[in-house]
C-alpha cells in the first residue's frame, strides 16, 4: 500500500539504552528523519521479550522530530491498554492535541481529537490486544478497533506535524499501553483499505 | 520485564536536579548499555525535575519537586532516599 509515511515494528530498529530501556525506535519506511526517540532515561519505555514496547503510564513516551503530516492521514496501532485512566494519552501529534488518541469518558473507551473530540469507541477491552485505526480527515474522520463498527464524525482539522506515542505532544498525561506496531499513511483510508491493514496488524 | 516507577520528592528544584544528575552518573558507571547510549548521544539525562500537575495540566504552585526513579536505578539511591519513596500508581500521575 502506498503513501506510508511512518512504520514502527516490534523487535526492529530498537536501541536498548540499558536494562531493556528503549532510546530509539527506528522508522522502517526508509524515508528518514522520523525515528521515535527518548533522550531522558526516566522516560524511556521498556522493550519486552517479544519486542513489543511497554509505556508505564508514569513517565514514558517517544517522539519523532517534526515532519510534514497534515490531514487527511490514517494512523494505525497494534496495542494493548494495560490499564485505563481518564484523559490519558495513547498518542498525539508533534504538539499538544494536534491529533491525539486518548482514553476518555469511562473504561475502556478510546477517543480521538484534532480540534474536536470524537465520540467514544469501547471495542478494545483493557488487557486485550487490538488493532486501532484512526482516520484524521475533518468532518469525515473515523475511529475503529478491529472489525468493529467505526465511530465517525468531525474530529477537527489540525495537522499532526509529527508523532508522539505514550503521552500528549508535550510529554504529559502518560498512557499505560503496550505497542507492537504502528503504521501511518498520509491519506484517508476507506473501509476496504482499513480492513486490509487491520487484517495485517491482527497477525502481529 | 516490567518496571515500576516512583517519584522521589524534594523541597527545592536544585535538590531534585542534583539527584537526577547523580542518577545519570551512577547509571553511566554501572549500566554499560546506558553508558553506551550516552556516548552515542541517544540518552542525555536521567530526568527533568517536575512538579505535580493540577486538573488543568498546570504545575501546582509551591508543590515539591520530584524525580522519577525506576527499578534499574535503585542502586543510585541512598537508604534514606529509599525510605522517602512515594509509591505512584499511573492514575496518580499526569
Amino acid at each position: 500500500m502506498t503513501n506510508m509515511v511512518a512504520w514502527f515494528r516490534k523487535g526492529m530498529g530498537q536501541t536498548d539504552a540499558g536494562a531493556g530501556a528503549l532510546s530509539v525506535w527506528a522508522d522502517q519506511t526508509g524515508l528518514g528523519s522520523r525515528d521515535y526517540a527518548q533522550a531522558t532515561g526516566a522516560s524511556q519505555p521498556a522493550i519486552q521479550g517479544d519486542g513489543t514496547v511497554l509505556f508505564d503510564g508514569t513517565s514514558d513516551f517517544l517522539k519523532t522530530p517534526a515532519f510534514t503530516l497534515v490531514q487527511p492521514y490514517t494512523r494505525y496501532l497494534r496495542l494493548k491498554q494495560v490499564s485505563w485512566s481518564n484523559v490519558r494519552y495513547i498518542a498525539d501529534g508533534n504538539g499538544l492535541d494536534t491529533g491525539n488518541i486518548h482514553q476518555g469518558i469511562s473504561s475502556p473507551i478510546i477517543r480521538a481529537y484534532a480540534g474536536t473530540s470524537s465520540a467514544g469507541n469501547s471495542d478494545l477491552a483493557v488487557g486485550a490486544w487490538g488493532s486501532l485505526a484512526v482516520v484524521f480527515n475533518g468532518a469525515s474522520s473515523v475511529l475503529q478497533v478491529g472489525g468493529g463498527t467505526p465511530v465517525t464524525g468531525n474530529f477537527g482539522a489540525l495537522g499532526a506535524g509529527g508523532l508522539t506515542l505514550g503521552a500528549s505532544g508535550i510529554g504529559i498525561t502518560y498512557g499505560n499501553i503496550q505497542v507492537a506496531e504502528e503504521i501511518v499513511y498520509n491519506v484517508a483510508h476507506n473501509d476496504a483499505e482499513r480492513a486490509a491493514v487491520i487484517a495485517y496488524l491482527n497477525t502481529k | 520485564m516490567t518496571r515500576s516507577a516512583i517519584k522521589l520528592y524534594y523541597p527545592l528544584r536544585v535538590d531534585a536536579q542534583a539527584k537526577a544528575d547523580s542518577i545519570h552518573a551512577w547509571m553511566q558507571a554501572n549500566t554499560p548499555g546506558y553508558a553506551r547510549s550516552v556516548q552515542d548521544g541517544q540518552t542525555v539525562r536521567w530526568a527533568v525535575p517536575a512538579q505535580d500537575l493540577d486538573d488543568k495540566g498546570l504545575a501546582i504552585v509551591g508543590s515539591q519537586w520530584f524525580v522519577i526513579v525506576k527499578d534499574r536505578c535503585d542502586g543510585a539511591l541512598s537508604a534514606a532516599e529509599k525510605l522517602l519513596r512515594v509509591a505512584t500508581a499511573p492514575s496518580d500521575t499526569k
